[in-house]
């Protein structure tokens, strides 16, 4: 009997230290593509202070990170500073500082790349100009290229009215999509059935709180506040790189797209209409709608600073 | 244990606290006075007859404006009173500074006496005027924004030019009450106007800049010297903008205006910014300021020796 007890009491602590193993879990792939954000900048607290004598050196640095999924520091990707009299803050450079090289976000990178950028410059002398104070806000604005990649698993119905009743895995619909970690998103993929041919509204939206531009190096140096600036017919543009379903190219049936590829965002939003012909014999199927877009964005942070004379 | 926790205590107690900020140098361009002058209480102004008497006037320069060679004058009646000390005197007193944020102060001493009084008269009210003459300046610097980018091409900016008001005082009499900042497009730049809004917020009088001299001596022929004008000079970014009117008119209790125009033309590449508008007004000043002396005849005294 005794040794029947002492057999009951080792079976059950051995039943509480395999319940209390560590298991020895693989790394999972997670679901990267979310978030409205891709370059987030935030001034490094005390950098520049918020107060500064006259004839001390200027220092603004500028802490950047990707919280995207597409890298960021391609050539053109640029930080300025501005809003200052360059008569009283003087030595910072007009054409900006590069954007290093940071990684976005991956299905085994659940946080992007953290970097800063550093501008130096001088304070020149107020005693002089009589004056208590002055107090410029300083503008930090980022302008880079960066692309949205989307998928959306859709339901593709060559005969949608077939008089004779099958089975279906699929109705076609509306697939909500959210956002897929770009400051613009592919919120969603409306899809309408019809007779050898499935036809797509994809509905795009500025969700990032910046401003979106065409993609390319000549409108990157446009985005430059010391430069003319981007024109009407530049900024709210994104350029469509990739419209497949089932790898199928249907980027050249859709609309509204101008000669350059390029779609155009009216109050921060915009439609695209794409079609795909198929023939009527196939069934319903579901598949992939992979939407890639590109563009240049530019965002921009403020922080207001006061000078004083030393005498 | 005990030395312990007493050390701990006292390292704790000695460390700053957050509350603790640090000093800022005070504003010194802040307040609508110049020069502040004041009988003493202990100034005596009951004479009697053939007696002296002493007045005292403190006098402080309250303003931003260092006052060089301006000029106090004593007046009074001449029939029944006489000086013993000098009736105009020039001065200098130093204005506020980041070294002297409560500014120049002094005190005057003027002794009188009286040389009788007509027999019919018992007592007798004669009123002794201080007045102070000086040149001074009112220095204001506008925070304005320069932005080339009429259109409106980058809404991103960080600033906009928009009416700036100045609180209404700068360290001096004359306050620049208000700037408005017009961007005028010439080809594919900008050329900027201000317009300048000034008033007379100060006690005194406002003369031209020869005036201040004789205000208070009345020496010369005035001619057009004492009317209320200002001379203005107006900097951005260290050049001379071309103002007009210049002198302004400025009267009592009316607001007067001058518009302001650079030479210079701004292009989008100069990007939007702010600045300072460097606004200087130069004009004469004079204050007055009165103590009534009562001259009283002693019982039964005769004329004076």
């Amino acid at each position: 009997m005794r040794y029947m007890k002492k057999s009951v009491l080792a079976v059950l602590l051995l039943a509480i230290l395999i319940a209390c193993a560590p298991r020895s879990e693989l790394p999972e792939p997670v679901d990267f593509r979310t978030g409205s954000e891709g370059l987030y900048m935030s001034f490094v607290p005390n950098l520049p202070p918020p107060r500064l004598f006259d004839r001390e050196p200027f220092n603004a640095m500028i802490q950047i990170e990707n919280r995207g999924t597409h890298d960021i520091g391609y050539a053109g990707d640029k930080i300025y500073i501005s809003g200052f009299d360059n008569t009283i803050i003087t030595g910072i450079r007009s054409d900006g500082e590069p954007i290093p090289d940071i990684e976005g976000r991956g299905p085994f990178i659940p946080q992007g790349g953290i970097d800063t950028v550093n501008f130096r410059g001088t304070i020149s002398s107020l005693t002089g100009r009589r004056i208590d104070k002055y107090q410029p806000t300083i503008l930090a604005t980022a302008c880079y290229t960066y692309e949205t990649v989307a998928s959306a698993q859709v339901c593709i119905d060559p005969n949608p009215y077939a008089p004779t009743a099958i089975e279906r895995v699929c109705i076609p619909s509306t697939v909500g999509t959210g956002s897929q970690g770009a400051p613009i998103a592919i919120t969603s993929v409306e899809v309408v059935a019809a007779p050898k041919k499935t036809r797509f509204t994809i509905n795009l939206q500025n969700v990032g709180g910046g401003d979106v531009f065409r993609s390319g190096t000549r409108y990157l140096n446009s985005c430059n506040p010391y430069n003319p600036g981007l024109s009407f017919d530049e900024i709210d543009y994104v350029e469509l790189l990739d419209v497949s379903v089932s790898g199928i190219d249907i980027r050249n049936d859709c609309k509204p797209v101008d000669n350059t590829g390029h779609i155009r965002l009216t109050n921060g939003q915009a439609r695209l209409f794409c079609e795909l012909s198929l023939p009527r014999e196939q069934s319903p199927y579901l598949t992939p709608l992979n939407i890639i877009l590109k563009y240049g964005y530019r965002q921009s942070i403020a922080i207001p600073i006061e000078i004083r004379p030393t005498a | 244990m005990k030395k312990i926790i007493i050390a701990f205590l006292l390292l704790t107690a000695c460390q700053l606290g957050p509350g603790t900020s640090i000093p800022v140098p005070p504003d010194i361009y802040i307040g609508t006075s110049a020069l502040e002058a004041s009988f003493n209480p202990s100034s005596n102004n009951n004479i009697y007859m053939c007696r002296q008497s002493k007045v005292l006037v403190d006098v402080r320069n309250t303003g931003a404006f260092d006052i060089e060679n301006g000029i106090y004058s004593f007046i009074f009646e001449e029939q029944v009173l006489k000086s013993l000390d000098e009736k105009q005197v020039r001065f200098s007193l130093e204005g506020k500074s980041v070294f002297n944020p409560p500014g120049g102060r002094d005190q005057l001493q003027f002794r009188l006496e009286n040389i009788g009084l007509p027999e019919q008269l018992e007592t007798y009210n004669s009123p002794l005027i201080f007045q102070s003459c000086y040149k001074y300046k009112t220095f204001a610097s506008a925070p304005i924004c320069i932005d080339p980018d009429v259109q409106n091409l980058n809404q991103r900016k960080a600033c906009l030019p928009q009416p700036v008001t100045l609180g209404g005082s700068q360290g001096a009499p004359v306050a620049i009450t208000q700037v408005d900042s017009i961007m005028i497009p010439e080809d594919d730049k900008v050329r900027p106007v201000f317009a300048v809004y000034v008033q007379h917020v100060g006690t005194g009088r406002i003369v031209t800049e020869e005036g201040a001299d004789v205000a208070c001596t009345a020496a010369e022929d005035v001619g057009q010297k004492l009317l209320s004008l200002a001379d203005v000079t107006v900097k951005l970014q260290g050049r001379e903008l071309a103002c007009s009117p210049d002198p302004v008119a400025i009267e009592i209790g009316q607001e007067a205006m001058f518009v302001c125009e650079d030479d210079k033309l701004y292009g989008l590449a100069e990007g939007t910014f702010s600045t300072v508008l460097e606004v200087e007004l130069s004009y004469g000043y004079f204050n007055t300021l009165v103590l009534p002396i009562t001259i009283t005849r002693l019982p039964g005294q005769g004329a004076c020796n």
